[in-house]
C-alpha cells in the first residue's frame, strides 16, 4: 500500500465535499422540520433539494477526478463510487418531489426530508467504503433512516408492522454480518478490503467461506437476495408508497455496489467460488420474486416482488463481474435505469393510489383515461421493467444477458430470459385495467405539481435512456474501468 | 438524403400530429394521410432503387451505442424492399379500412402507426440490436389492439399472444447475443458479423445460436408446435389487427430466417435442415387439416396462414441444405416471394372476412349460405382471393409455391411431395369453403346485405391488382430478390449478398 499513512487528512476532506454538504444539510433540516408549521413545510423540502443539488453538482465534477483513497485507506473516491453517489442523490431528490405533498398534512412529516437526506448519506458512504467497519456503520445508518421513514406514519398499523419487520430482520442480519466480519478480521488481522484481498487467499478456505457467507447475509438482506428477502414485501406495502419506491431502489443499489467492491477487492479471483454461488443466488432471487409476484392483487405488493426479481437480474452483473466486460457496465446501466423505471413505477402507483384511495389492482379499471400522466408513466415504466425497448430497461437487460452468456453461464441467461417472459404476465396485469377495462368514470384531480414533475422526469428518463443509451453506456464503462481493485492509485 | 429514416419515423410524426390536433373529425384524415405518405416515400425508395445490382442501397449509418458496437445502420436490398413496400401498403389500406373506427379512433390509429414504425424498422435495419428494438416495438401495439378493440375473449387472447411472442423475441435475443459475443471484436453490425463468419460450422455454439434463433422466428411464423397463440389472437383481433398480424407480423419470422439465420449459422442450419424441413411439411399438412375442421371463417383463414408460412420455412431449410446454387436460389427466392404473396392474399382474405362480419354479424360457416347471389361483387373477390391462396397458376401464390417446390424437389423429394399434398388439401379446403358459404340458395329469410362501400373497394382492389401482377409478371420481382440472394463479392457489404449463393 503506497503512501497511505502520509495522507494529509485536511486535504482528504476535499474529496468528501458532497458528503459534507449533505451532513450540514441534515443538521439544518432536522430542527427546522420539527418547528415549521405544516403550511411552511415545503421550505424543508426546498432546502433539501438545494443541498442535494449542490452535492450532485460537485459529484458530477468529481467524475473526472483521478481515483483516490482517503482516511487511511478506508474510504475510496473513484468514478465507481461517484457514480453511485449520483444515483443516490438523484433518487433522493426525485423521492422528495413526491413526499412533500404526501406528508404535508401529516404529523411528523417535517422530519421526512432530513431522514431522506440522512439515508442518502448512508447510501453514498456505502458505495465508497473500503473497510468493513465503515461498511457496517453505513449499513446501520441506512437501516436506521429507512426504519424511521417506514414507521413515520405511526397511526397506520401496516406501517408499524413494516417498520418492525425491517428492524427485526436488519438487527438479525446485521449481527450475523458483524460475526462474519470478525471472523475475517481474525483470519487476516485487517478490515480493509485491499489488505483482505492480499491475505485471504492464504487463509484456510473453510474459514474464508464461512466469513464470506455470513457477510453476504448482511448485504443480501439489503439487496433482497433470496432467502433474505421476506421482510421486503411487508415493509414496502406498509411504507408510504414513495418511501417504498425509495427503499426498493436506494439500499439495493448501494448494497450491490458494496457487494461488488467487497467481492472483487477482498475475494480476488474466484476465491471460494463466489461467482458461481452468486449466479445461483441471482437465478433463485429472480425466480422467487417473479413467481410470487404473479398472483398479487395489491399494486404495491406486486411491485415489491417485482423489485426482488429485479435484484436477481442485477446480481447477474455482480456474479459475472470478473468474467465478462459487459457485466459491470451492464450493472451500472441497469441500476441507473432501474432508478428511473422502478421509482417511476412506484411514484405512479403513489399518484394513482392517491386518486382512487386504494392500491388494489381491480379498483384501477379505466384509470388510463382519467389520470393520463400517471397511467402513461406507469405503463412505460412497467414495460421497461419487463425489458421492452425502446425503454431503458432493455439495454441494461441485454447487457446483463450478454454478460451471463459471455461468462459461460448459458443456463443463467436462459433462466433470465424465462423470468423476463414470465414477469410480463404480472406487469400486464397491472397495465390491463388501466386501458383495456371500462372504469367507473369518477372525478379526478390533477395531482400535486411536484409529483407530476417527478413523474415526467422519470418517465422521460426511462424513454430517453432506451432510445439514446450511447452516452450512458460510455459513462458506465468508464466508471467500471476506473474502478481500481487494488484500492490505491 | 436519409430516406429510410424518413420512411421509418414518419408514422411517429403522424402519431404526434394526431395527439396535437384535438378535433376528432380530423383524426382519420391525419391517419390516412400518414399512411399514404409512408407509401409514397416507400415508392420513392423503390423508384430510386437499382433493382439488378444486389447492393445495399439507401444506406445510413450513425453511431448509436459505440461502446457496445451497435450503430443506427439502415439499408435496403432486394430482400427488404418488397417487405417495406408490403408494410407501407397493408398498413395504409388498414388505415383506410378502419378510418371510421368508432371506438377511440385516435388510440387505434396511433397504435397502428407505431406498429408500422416497428415493422419498417425491422425490415430496413442491418444492426442486430436495432433489429431487436424494432422487433419488440412492432409487437407491443398488437397487444393493445387485440385487447382494446377485439371480440370475445379478447383479454385472454391478447395476453396469450403477448406472452408467447415475447418468449419468442427473447429467445431470438439470446441468439442475437450469441452472434454478438462470438464475433471479434464484438459488434451488432450484421454485415460485419457475416464478414467475420463467427459460427460457420456445426459446433455447439453454432447449434445453440441456431436453436435460439429458430425458436424465436418459428414462434413468429408460426410453425407447429409453436403456433397455438395464432388462432386465438386472430379470432379475437379486430379486422385490421388481423390483416397486420397475418400480413406483416408473421413476416418478421420469415424475414429473420432469410436475413439472419441462413447467412449467420450456415453450417448448423444445413446440418439441421432435414428435420426442420420435415417439421415444416408436418406443419403445412397439419395447418390445412385443422383449417378443414374450423367452423369459424376467420379461424379457418388463420389456420391457412400456418400452412402457408410453413412453405416459407421449407424454402429456407432447403436453401440452407442444397448444394446446387440454382436450387438454393430458387428455394430462397420462393420463400421470399411467398412472404409477399401471403401478405397480399391473406391480408385481403382477412379484409373480406371482416366485411362479411360487419354485414352478417357472424363468421360461423354453418350460418353463411349463398352469399354469391346476395353479394355478387363480394363473392367474386372472395373466390379470386381463395383461388390465389390455394395457388392457382397466374396468381401470386403460385409463383411462390412453384419455386419452393422446384427448389425442394432435388434435395428432399419427400418434402416436395408433402408440400404438394398440403397444397392439395388447401385447395380442397377453399373449394369446400366456397361451396359452403358462397354457393347454394341463400336462406329465404336472410336480411338484405349492403353492397360493398367505396371505401371497401378502395381497400381491396390494390390487393387484387398486385396479386394479379405478381402472378402474371413475377420476373422483375424474382430478379430483385435474386439479386440480393446471389453471390456478390462486393467486399464487406457483399457478405450480405453471399448469404445464399456463396457459402
Amino acid at each position: 500500500m503506497t503512501g497511505l499513512p502520509a495522507m494529509d487528512m485536511g486535504q482528504d476532506l476535499l474529496w468528501l465535499v458532497p458528503e459534507l454538504i449533505l451532513a450540514v444539510c441534515i443538521l439544518v433540516l432536522l430542527p427546522l422540520g420539527m418547528f415549521l408549521r405544516p403550511a411552511r413545510q415545503w421550505v424543508v423540502t426546498a432546502l433539501a433539494l438545494l443541498g442535494l443539488g449542490s452535492a450532485g453538482a460537485v459529484s458530477v465534477a468529481m467524475l473526472a477526478w483521478p481515483p483516490r483513497v482517503i482516511f487511511l485507506g478506508t474510504y475510496v473516491v473513484d468514478p465507481f463510487a461517484v457514480y453511485f453517489k449520483l444515483l443516490a442523490i438523484g433518487l433522493t431528490a426525485l423521492t422528495l418531489l413526491a413526499t412533500e405533498s404526501y406528508f404535508r398534512e401529516r404529523p411528523d412529516g417535517g422530519v421526512v426530508p432530513a431522514l431522506l437526506v440522512l439515508t442518502c448519506l448512508g447510501l453514498m458512504g456505502l458505495a465508497a467504503s473500503n473497510d468493513l467497519t465503515l461498511i457496517a456503520l453505513f449499513i446501520q445508518l441506512v437501516t436506521v433512516g429507512s426504519y424511521i421513514l417506514v414507521g413515520v406514519a405511526k397511526t397506520d398499523s401496516r406501517a408499524v408492522e413494516g417498520a418492525l419487520k425491517l428492524f427485526l430482520y436488519s438487527a438479525a442480519a446485521g449481527a450475523i454480518m458483524l460475526y462474519g466480519m470478525s471472523l475475517l478480521f481474525g483470519l487476516t488481522g485487517t478490515l480493509r478490503l485491499p489488505e483482505l484481498g492480499a491475505r485471504l487467499p492464504g487463509a484456510p478456505l473453510v474459514a474464508v467461506l464461512v466469513g464470506l457467507g455470513l457477510l453476504v447475509v448482511g448485504y443480501g438482506f439489503k439487496i433482497t437476495l433470496v432467502p433474505f428477502h421476506p421482510w421486503a414485501p411487508d415493509t414496502y406495502q406498509g411504507a408510504p408508497t414513495a418511501i417504498a419506491g425509495y427503499l426498493a431502489v436506494g439500499p439495493k443499489a448501494a448494497a450491490l455496489a458494496v457487494l461488488l467492491r467487497t467481492l472483487v477487492v477482498a475475494f480476488p479471483g474466484d476465491l471460494g467460488g463466489w461467482p458461481l454461488a452468486l449466479a445461483g443466488g441471482a437465478a433463485l432471487t429472480m425466480t422467487v420474486g417473479n413467481v410470487f409476484a404473479l398472483r398479487q392483487t395489491s399494486a404495491k405488493r406486486l411491485l415489491a416482488y417485482s423489485s426482488i426479481a429485479q435484484a436477481g437480474y442485477l446480481l447477474v452483473g455482480v456474479a459475472a463481474a470478473g468474467r465478462d466486460p459487459l457485466a459491470v457496465p451492464g450493472l451500472l446501466v441497469y441500476l441507473a435505469v432501474y432508478l428511473f423505471m422502478n421509482l417511476g413505477a412506484w411514484l405512479a402507483v403513489d399518484a394513482l393510489e392517491r386518486q382512487v384511495g386504494s392500491d388494489t389492482i381491480a379498483d384501477w379499471a379505466g384509470l388510463g383515461r382519467q389520470s393520463v400522466l400517471p397511467a402513461a408513466v406507469l405503463t412505460a415504466c412497467l414495460l421497461s421493467l419487463a425489458g421492452f425497448p425502446p425503454f431503458g430497461g432493455f439495454i441494461g437487460k441485454t447487457m446483463l444477458i450478454g454478460a451471463a452468456l459471455g461468462a459461460g453461464w448459458g443456463w443463467l441467461a436462459v433462466v433470465l430470459v424465462l423470468n423476463t417472459a414470465l414477469s410480463l404476465y404480472y406487469y400486464v396485469r397491472l397495465i390491463q385495467p388501466l386501458y383495456l377495462q371500462a372504469g367507473a368514470g369518477r372525478p379526478h384531480a390533477a395531482g400535486p405539481p411536484a409529483l407530476r414533475a417527478g413523474l415526467l422526469i422519470l418517465g422521460g428518463a426511462t424513454l430517453v435512456s432506451g432510445v439514446l443509451p450511447g452516452p450512458w453506456v460510455a459513462l458506465a464503462q468508464s466508471a467500471a474501468r476506473l474502478f481500481v481493485p487494488g484500492g490505491g492509485p | 438524403m436519409p430516406l429510410l429514416t424518413l420512411i421509418i419515423f414518419s408514422p411517429l410524426v403522424g402519431v404526434l400530429v394526431l395527439y396535437l390536433v384535438p378535433r376528432p373529425a380530423a383524426w382519420r384524415g391525419i391517419a390516412v394521410a400518414t399512411g399514404g405518405a409512408v407509401l409514397l416515400l416507400s415508392g420513392v425508395a423503390a423508384a430510386g432503387f437499382d433493382w439488378g445490382s444486389g447492393r445495399l442501397q439507401w444506406e445510413e449509418r450513425v453511431p448509436w451505442i459505440p461502446a457496445l458496437g451497435a450503430s443506427y445502420h439502415l439499408g435496403l436490398d432486394g430482400l427488404s424492399l418488397p417487405l417495406i413496400l408490403l408494410t407501407a401498403l397493408l398498413t395504409g389500406l388498414g388505415l383506410v379500412f378502419s378510418a371510421y373506427e368508432p371506438q377511440r379512433p385516435r388510440e387505434f390509429f396511433a397504435l397502428l402507426l407505431v406498429m408500422e414504425t416497428g415493422l419498417l424498422g425491422v425490415f430496413s435495419t442491418l444492426d442486430l440490436l436495432l433489429f431487436y428494438v424494432f422487433f419488440e416495438v412492432a409487437l407491443v401495439p398488437m397487444y393493445f389492439i387485440i385487447g382494446g378493440w377485439g371480440h370475445g375473449r379478447r383479454l385472454a387472447a391478447a395476453m396469450k399472444f403477448f406472452l408467447y411472442t415475447r418468449l419468442g423475441s427473447l429467445a431470438m435475443l439470446l441468439g442475437l447475443l450469441g452472434l454478438y459475443l462470438n464475433t471479434t471484436p464484438r459488434t451488432f453490425d450484421l454485415p460485419l458479423i457475416l464478414a467475420a463468419r463467427p459460427l460457420p460450422g456445426t459446433d455447439l455454439a453454432a447449434t445453440l445460436v441456431l436453436l435460439a434463433l429458430f425458436i424465436g422466428f418459428a414462434i413468429k411464423l408460426p410453425i407447429i408446435p409453436f403456433h397455438s397463440w395464432l388462432p386465438d389472437a386472430h379470432t379475437a383481433a379486430p379486422t385490421t389487427g388481423s390483416v397486420i398480424l397475418a400480413g406483416l407480423l408473421l413476416k418478421l419470422g420469415g424475414y429473420g430466417f432469410l436475413r439472419i439465420v441462413l447467412p449467420a449459422v450456415p453450417g448448423a442450419f444445413a446440418a439441421w435442415a432435414a428435420p426442420i424441413a420435415a417439421l415444416a411439411v408436418v406443419s403445412a399438412i397439419y395447418g390445412s387439416l385443422v383449417a378443414l375442421a374450423q367452423t369459424d371463417l376467420k379461424r379457418l383463414v388463420a389456420w391457412t396462414s400456418i400452412n402457408h408460412m410453413s412453405y416459407v420455412l421449407l424454402g429456407v431449410a432447403v436453401a440452407a441444405a442444397v448444394g446446387v446454387p440454382a436450387d438454393r436460389i430458387a428455394a430462397a427466392t420462393g420463400a421470399t416471394y411467398q412472404l409477399v404473396a401471403h401478405g397480399l392474399i391473406t391480408g385481403a382474405l382477412f379484409f373480406l372476412v371482416g366485411m362479411l362480419d360487419t354485414r352478417t354479424g357472424t363468421r360461423e360457416i354453418g350460418q353463411l349460405r349463398g352469399l354469391w347471389g346476395a353479394l355478387p361483387g363480394y363473392g367474386g373477390l372472395f373466390v379470386f382471393m381463395a383461388f390465389a391462396s390455394l395457388g392457382l397458376p397466374a396468381l401470386a401464390g403460385f409463383a411462390a409455391e412453384v419455386q419452393i417446390v422446384l427448389g425442394t424437389l432435388g434435395m428432399y423429394p419427400w418434402a416436395a411431395a408433402g408440400m404438394v399434398l398440403a397444397i392439395l388439401l388447401t385447395t380442397a379446403l377453399f373449394l369446400w369453403t366456397i361451396q359452403r358459404i358462397l354457393l347454394g340458395p341463400s336462406t329465404p329469410d336472410a336480411p338484405v346485405l349492403a353492397r360493398l362501400t367505396r371505401r371497401e373497394w378502395i381497400t381491396i382492389l390494390p390487393l387484387v391488382g398486385l396479386v394479379l401482377l405478381l402472378g402474371l409478371l413475377p420476373g422483375p420481382w424474382v430478379t430483385l430478390i435474386e439479386s440480393a440472394l446471389r453471390a456478390a463479392p462486393l467486399g464487406v457489404l457483399g457478405a450480405l449478398g453471399t448469404l445464399v449463393g456463396g457459402r
